[in-house]
């Protein structure tokens, strides 16, 4: 059956169906063996999940959940009343502009060199577009944490032992991991949980990303082009909503997932098929599911 | 902006202003949705209880840097999310972890059916054997009721996608409830 019938069974089961597509529903019912056992089948979901109800808290976790979030926000005392943050006015315009420019000229050419003929050699040049624009380009690594205090920008991860009052970030007082710099100024963590940041240091670092920085300038370089580049990049990954092919001759799993502005990314670690080179970490926008820049690695 | 948007967008400014009443508004309006998302997703109480805690931690730590580009919920519920893919795949990464051997509730209280209706255990299993992608498009629609457009922005997929994941989900869902059926596997009676 294909997704436009099984969406009219699907949707004449719930009650959502559209009126006007109502009658040919039901003529596909009637003509159809697979499409009664397709829609017999959305009933006996639709009753079971109307059966099972909603899943409540009970009273005593509710009570527990709550009193362990005040505990660990610090609220047990109501604090003084403080003026809501507000963002410093960014010129978002001109940004975007400047960082499409960058990103253009220093990740997406190499990376488009390198999925046309996926060489060591273009590898490599992605590995020293990424690192080239760290030292020399400081405004561009901001962009990620656009808006925000200076004090911020500077803010370790935090951490669970650091419950600070609210709006009151930890002062820095030791150099910050790889793993806390390439999450320091992220708008929050999406699916990374602080207890892994050693762990993903451990995995930067294995796969020779000792300066995490380098990402967090490709990440806020993106940022700012999201719209104008996903067109250009077509190579997909299965992941989520990203249904396409996973590259030939690779396969690999996700290693961190994060949020930069509205954007999510994943940072995927491919493992080359044996023989061949490329790169080993991706990072790919789960949005438009378009590659971001990769980085080369053990090929 | 739906009511409850603008409610909650000003239950944040509150909050971030020092109002802690407005967190306690913010909780009812909203824990039970995301311990339901985190339940039927990782299918264990106590694992489902830990990621509301880290849900809520998160989005309240991150208040302050809530742009307002979508719907308070629609944020907190992809964040709950993605917490729970989070949670899945550290289980996942530790195989010698042990799993839950059963789905017992944390709090004996919860069996009582009116204060916490649980999960039935013939769903549980049911949704359980979905592929997670599956399992979590017809947790977001289905069981807890979002709207397509708030689930594709959860999910960060489509509209197209979550309807195509909910319609064979649903029919996944009824395939393993017949499986899971007392009667599967048992020979029939010839007429």
């Amino acid at each position: 059956m294909n997704d436009h019938d099984l969406a009219l069974i699907a949707q004449l089961a719930d009650g959502t169906i559209d009126p006007k597509d109502e009658p040919a529903a039901r003529a596909l019912l009637e003509s159809s063996g697979e499409a009664r056992a397709e829609y017999d089948a959305q009933l006996t979901a639709l009753a079971a999940i109307r059966a099972a109800g909603p899943a409540l808290l009970s009273p005593v976790e509710r009570s527990a959940l709550r009193e362990s979030l005040i505990t660990q926000l610090g609220l047990e005392t109501a604090p003084e009343p403080q003026p809501a943050r507000r963002r410093r006015a960014v010129p978002w315009g001109g940004l975007a502009v400047a960082a499409a420019a960058l990103v253009g000229v220093v990740v997406l050419a190499p990376l488009l060199s390198l999925l046309s003929t996926g060489s060591d050699s273009a590898s490599d040049t992605i590995a020293g577009a990424l690192e080239a624009p760290a030292a020399d380009a400081p405004a561009a690594t901001g962009a990620g944490d656009a808006g925000l205090p200076a004090e911020e920008r500077s803010a370790p991860a935090e951490t669970d032992d650091q419950d600070a009052p609210l709006g009151a970030l930890p002062a820095q007082t030791t150099a910050p991991s790889p793993a806390a710099l390439f999450f320091d100024g992220l708008p929050y963590l999406g699916t990374i949980g602080v207890d892994e940041l050693p762990e993903l240091e451990s995995e930067l670092q294995s796969l020779s990303i000792d300066d995490a920085s380098q990402w967090r300038l490709s990440l806020a370089g993106r940022d700012g082009a999201a719209e104008s580049e996903a067109p250009l990049l077509d190579r997909f990954f299965a992941r989520d909503g990203c249904a396409a092919a996973i590259p030939p001759g690779f396969a690999g799993e996700a290693v961190a997932l994060a949020e930069v502005s509205n954007v999510t990314v994943v940072i995927y670690r491919l493992e080359p098929s044996a023989g061949a080179g490329g790169p080993v970490l991706l990072l790919v926008e789960l949005d438009t599911c378009s590659e971001l820049a990769g980085s080369a690695g053990g090929g | 902006m739906t009511a409850r948007a603008t409610e909650d967008q000003e239950l944040v400014n509150r909050y971030l202003s020092g109002d802690v009443a407005a967190f306690t508004e913010l909780m009812s309006a909203h824990e039970d949705r995301v311990f339901g998302i985190c339940l039927r997703m990782l299918r264990d109480r106590e694992a489902a209880l830990d990621a509301t805690q880290e849900t809520f931690l998160t989005v309240f730590r991150k208040a302050n840097r809530f742009g307002g580009r979508s719907a308070f919920s629609t944020w907190l519920y992809r964040v709950a999310v993605n917490t729970c893919y989070d949670a899945l795949r550290r289980t996942r990464r530790r195989p010698t972890d042990p799993l839950p051997e059963h789905t017992d509730p944390a709090d004996p209280s919860s069996e009582d059916g009116f204060a916490s209706a649980d999960v039935r255990p013939a769903i549980e299993d049911a949704l359980a054997a979905l592929p997670m992608e599956f399992r979590a498009a017809v947790t977001i629609v289905d069981l807890e009721g979002l709207a397509l457009q708030t689930a594709a922005e959860m999910l960060g997929v489509p509209v197209g996608t979550v309807k195509s994941r909910v319609f064979r989900g649903r029919k996944l869902l009824a395939e393993q409830l017949g499986n899971l059926s007392p009667d599967a596997g048992l020979p029939r009676d010839e007429p």
